[in-house]
């Protein structure tokens, strides 16, 4: 199973590559995500003190 | 589409279906070139960087277009929904121009003995990171009014739209120790063509374009949220969701 993942003397260059896509989305994922509730909570908190 | 309601309803459907296939591609695109695909016969396993190295350097520069073509729109027409496009996309391309040029650097230490080398084919992807920093901190500067700060934001991206065949033409217009083109449309002696390696490349750069399309329009919707949130479409859309 481990030779599957063997890059040879490439290991370091190869998973280090594949683990920055892989944070890099889940930054923007999350990035996303946050930024869409955090708007939606704003919105609603002004609709809130206006309606009071 | 034109209207910001309009663009927010349809786009709400697209979403997790363009999610979900950017997610499947991407698991077979990465599982393929990386224990399927042979390795080269001069650059060993190392070459399989290529499989996010290259379609994230598509993707700054198709990014980057789009920027440029929405910019021109919102600039001239000052369409809202163009604005929205052009400040979604400028976070995005600028993540696929960062992945760009750090899986650049892991790629040039084993293969020519430097992470980096002011070369002209690192050097201008590196001025389109700083275009895209630009587009957004010239937004931000002027944040309390949204649609002076867009129509800033596109004349920078706008006159920035030069650098994009600096970028591509680089390797040939001067002498670069970068390598050529990955895939060669007209069908010349460069590029990949072993289709076993070929295959992963073509679909990671489809997977890239399907989450672009996902991350924009997310990011464009709540973008649209913020710049209207006056409008009582914005209000009813907040408190049905």
């Amino acid at each position: 199973m481990l030779t599957l993942f063997d890059m040879g003397k490439y290991n370091f260059f190869v998973w280090s590559s594949m683990a920055l896509f892989g944070l890099m989305l889940t930054v923007d994922l999350i990035s996303i995500h946050r930024q869409k509730r955090s708007i939606q909570r704003q919105i609603k908190s002004r609709q809130r003190r206006k309606e009071s | 589409m034109g209207s910001p309601p309009s663009f927010y309803r349809i786009t709400g459907y697209w979403l997790k279906p363009l999610l979900i296939l950017a997610m499947l591609l991407m698991v077979y695109g990465l599982v393929d070139g990386l224990f399927f695909a042979p390795p080269d016969y001069q650059q060993g396993d190392s070459y399989r960087i290529m499989f996010v190295h290259v379609p994230a350097a598509w993707m700054s520069m198709f990014i980057y277009g789009i920027i440029g073509v929405s910019g021109i729109i919102a600039f001239v027409w000052r369409m809202k929904v163009a604005e929205a496009v052009m400040m979604a996309s400028a976070p995005i391309g600028a993540l696929f121009t960062a992945l760009t040029l750090l899986t650049g650097m892991l790629w040039g230490k084993p293969m020519w003995g430097t992470y980096w080398d002011w070369d002209a084919r690192m050097t201008s992807e590196l001025i389109l990171l700083f275009l895209y920093i630009g587009v957004m901190g010239i937004y931000s500067a002027y944040d309390d009014d949204p649609r002076k700060a867009a129509r800033l934001a596109a004349l920078v991206a706008i006159i920035g739209l030069v650098n994009l065949p600096i970028i591509r033409y680089s390797v040939v217009w001067w002498t670069s120790i970068h390598q050529g083109a990955s895939i060669s449309l007209m069908g010349g002696n460069s590029g990949i063509k072993e289709w076993s390696m070929l295959r992963p490349l073509l679909v990671m750069a489809l997977a890239t374009k399907f989450y672009y399309l996902y991350s924009m329009l997310h990011r464009a919707r709540s973008y649209l949220l913020r710049t209207e949130q006056n409008k009582s479409w914005v209000i009813k859309q907040v408190i049905e969701d």
